[in-house]
């Protein structure tokens, strides 16, 4: 009962007008963000930061989280009508999607794609909201032996399941974990790699490293390449229908086992949007009644990767909310937010800031609602969107970051800092090293000493402490397994590469 | 450039890359040690015990990537690499001096003139040749962007140096921002 009178709460917040031009305005910019290739839902997210620096910790995170709700969205509709994925997590709705597009059904793709991400997303945030308060106070009990297997799973795991090689994804870990460590030493008070700079001695802001990795080496990359893109044109008069009974009732099966999967993976650190899509892709592939017809243009093939896409915003709030460790690129930015308004999430935030968090919850309602409504009404402005010029984009994106790195502290030493880390970005990119493990390095590398060091001055430097409590052992079995799978996985990979290369010698 | 020599480029960078990172680790072994003022009593770890076991879990790996890059180990995400798009790593290295400049420029001749110049630059070197249109888009992004930070979020912009600080609170005067 409780959890619904601080829902009605966070609903009356959203829906006071102001705020709801707020959700408007956020789903809207995520959707165009996603629409436009080369600019995903983590990188809106960072451009519309220094918005909210302002702003007080409601509308900034109500704005926010609708970006980040429309964002998970906003590529479906280029990747359905132009074969474009706008982000990776719209990659497995082109399968299907697309082939339907050609078949003259856009406006029906179009319409159970958003409907199959509405039922995805209200059904996590549905989850979010009753088990996030619980989930808290089992938290609530753990000390800093838990939390440091806990930050350690996220990391093993941010690691692990990403795409490409497990050893380059160690190395950009690693490299993470010692940016992290510049500055006062919180323990001890000493100076780490500060080369005598009084900016250096406050740390590295680990928004400036997502700005350089994620905004400025994405456009480094893209010029690189002449900012490529493909044929947009025959597609200016579509409009979303949304689907009927008959066609709900036969997805049905469809969305119930790609919304589990979504919420699943969501709560996962480092298993964002992303695997969740191509997770329920495979799921269907295995289970589906039409399997065998996936990737011909069948509504199944579009339902599963939105509904569990959207699934995950919900299960991502999760360990952001009730642990404050951010599981994923865009949650980073999101808790970044929270740090600027002197929040910090945790097992305590539902106690210390309950209408900010309910507020929240009730933004991912209302947001999704929008998000379908502005996917009805639309489409035909996203086409025009699409249209404008990449290289003007870019600039903007570039403007946008500069600016979002010296509204930090008004200082252009953080600018510096960012190109820096812009460059190193694209280096790594250029080489196949991902930057997410660099990203959540930098952001929990400094928790993860600090609960560490807590703990040996506890147990006397007792390493044996992290396996003998049980919560803390689980969690190192859970990201000793995630390792493991990842091993195995890329045998497989290594193997089925070689043998295709043999194959294509013969 | 074909294919077989675009991955021996991408190995060899990978290895240097790997390197680098290598001799990066060791020299800032040196300088933490040498910039500790804490000595550690018997059983307690230290400032210096984080940062250290990542600078020797950094050593250790990129010597592997080292080693396994010059034996041509593939792994398949390097293969992946083989299906790059074509690259023009002269465009990134102006495209990344130009964001330099940009940054420098708003110190000196402060950030409206700057952005509006970088807006037009950027775009050009990315290949839009509408200068109409470029300049057009320059404006309107500098005054939306100083009408948003300086009067909405009052976020304080640099206003250069010399003459161009008088020129700028001029061009706020002007736009009622001041």
């Amino acid at each position: 009962m409780d959890v619904l009178q601080h829902l009605g709460a966070g609903f009356l917040q959203v829906l006071y007008l102001p705020y709801l031009l707020l959700v408007v305005a956020g789903v809207a910019v995520g959707m165009i963000a996603g629409v436009l290739p080369g600019i995903t839902g983590i990188m809106v997210l960072i451009l519309m930061l220094p918005v909210t620096y302002k702003m007080a910790a409601i509308p900034a995170l109500i704005l926010l989280t609708s970006a980040y709700v429309g964002g998970a969205f906003g590529g479906t509709i280029t990747s359905i009508l132009f074969n474009i994925p706008g982000d990776p997590d719209s990659v497995p709705s082109l399968w299907d999607g697309y082939p339907m597009a050609r078949a003259g059904e856009a406006g029906k793709a179009l319409g159970i794609a958003a409907f199959s991400a509405v039922i995805g997303g209200l059904t996590g945030t549905i989850v979010l909201t009753f088990l996030s308060e619980p989930f808290a106070r089992v938290a609530l009990q753990f000390s800093s032996t838990e939390f440091f297997s806990i930050i350690v799973f996220g990391l093993t795991s941010v690691t692990a399941l990403g795409a490409g090689s497990l050893r380059f994804a160690l190395v950009s870990l690693v490299i993470g974990l010692l940016i992290g460590t510049v500055g006062l030493d919180d323990i001890y008070g000493q100076e780490r790699f500060t080369f005598g700079s009084s900016i250096l001695r406050d740390g590295i802001d680990f928004q400036i490293v997502m700005m350089g990795v994620y905004a400025m080496a994405e456009v480094l990359e893209r010029l690189s390449q002449f900012y490529p893109s493909a044929n947009i044109s025959g597609r200016e008069g579509i409009a979303a229908q949304l689907p009927g009974a008959r066609e709900l009732f036969r997805l049905w099966p469809t969305l119930s086992r790609a919304t589990v999967t979504g919420m699943v993976i969501g709560v996962i650190p480092g298993a964002g949007a992303t695997v969740g899509a191509f997770v329920s892709y495979g799921v269907e592939k295995l289970f589906a009644r039409r399997r065998k017809l996936l990737g011909t243009g069948i509504p199944e093939g579009l339902a599963a990767p939105n509904a569990a896409a959207n699934a995950t915003v919900g299960g991502a709030f999760v360990p952001l909310l009730t642990l404050g460790i951010p599981g994923s690129g865009a949650t980073a930015v999101i808790l970044g937010a929270f740090l600027i308004k002197g929040i910090q999430p945790g097992p305590n935030i539902f106690t210390t800031a309950s209408t900010l968090v309910y507020s929240i919850f009730a933004t991912q309602y209302v947001a999704l609602v929008v998000m379908l409504a502005l996917t009805y009404l639309s489409v035909r402005l996203y086409v025009k969107i699409l249209q404008m010029p990449e290289s003007i984009i870019a600039a903007m994106i570039i403007i946008f970051t500069v600016l979002g790195a010296y509204s930090l502290r008004s200082d252009m030493s953080d600018v510096w800092q960012m190109i820096g880390f812009g460059v190193l970005g694209y280096i790594m990119r250029r080489f196949d090293f991902p930057v997410a493990p660099l990203v959540l390095g930098v952001i929990l590398g400094p928790l993860a000493e600090r609960h560490f060091m807590q703990t040996m001055f506890s147990y006397h430097n007792d390493l044996t402490i992290f396996v003998t409590r049980p919560i803390s052992a689980l969690f190192l079995v859970l990201a000793a397994a995630t390792v493991a799978v990842a091993l195995v996985r890329q045998r497989f990979e290594t193997a089925a590469y070689h043998e295709a290369e043999m194959q294509a010698q013969d | 450039m074909t294919n077989a020599a675009r991955e021996l480029l991408s190995r060899k960078g990978r290895a240097l890359f790997s390197l680098l990172l290598f001799v990066a680790a060791l020299a800032l072994l040196v300088v933490l040690d040498k910039d500790s003022h804490f000595r550690s009593e018997a059983g307690e770890l230290g400032p210096n015990f984080w940062p250290q076991t990542w600078l020797g879990a950094l050593l250790a790996l990129t010597a592997l990537d080292f080693v396994m890059e010059l034996r041509g180990a593939r792994a398949p995400a390097q293969a992946a690499a083989q299906v790059r798009p074509p690259e023009d790593l002269r465009l990134v290295a102006v495209g990344a001096l130009a964001i330099a400049a940009y940054a420098l420029a708003m110190t000196l001749i402060g950030f409206a003139l700057a952005t509006a110049i970088f807006s037009v630059a950027f775009a050009y070197l990315g290949g839009y040749r509408n200068l109409r249109v470029l300049l057009a888009i320059a404006v309107a992004t500098t005054v939306v962007l100083l009408y948003l930070f300086v009067e909405v979020v009052y976020i304080s912009l640099p206003l250069g140096a010399g003459p161009f600080v008088d020129m700028n609170v001029l061009l706020y005067r002007l736009l009622g921002i001041f």
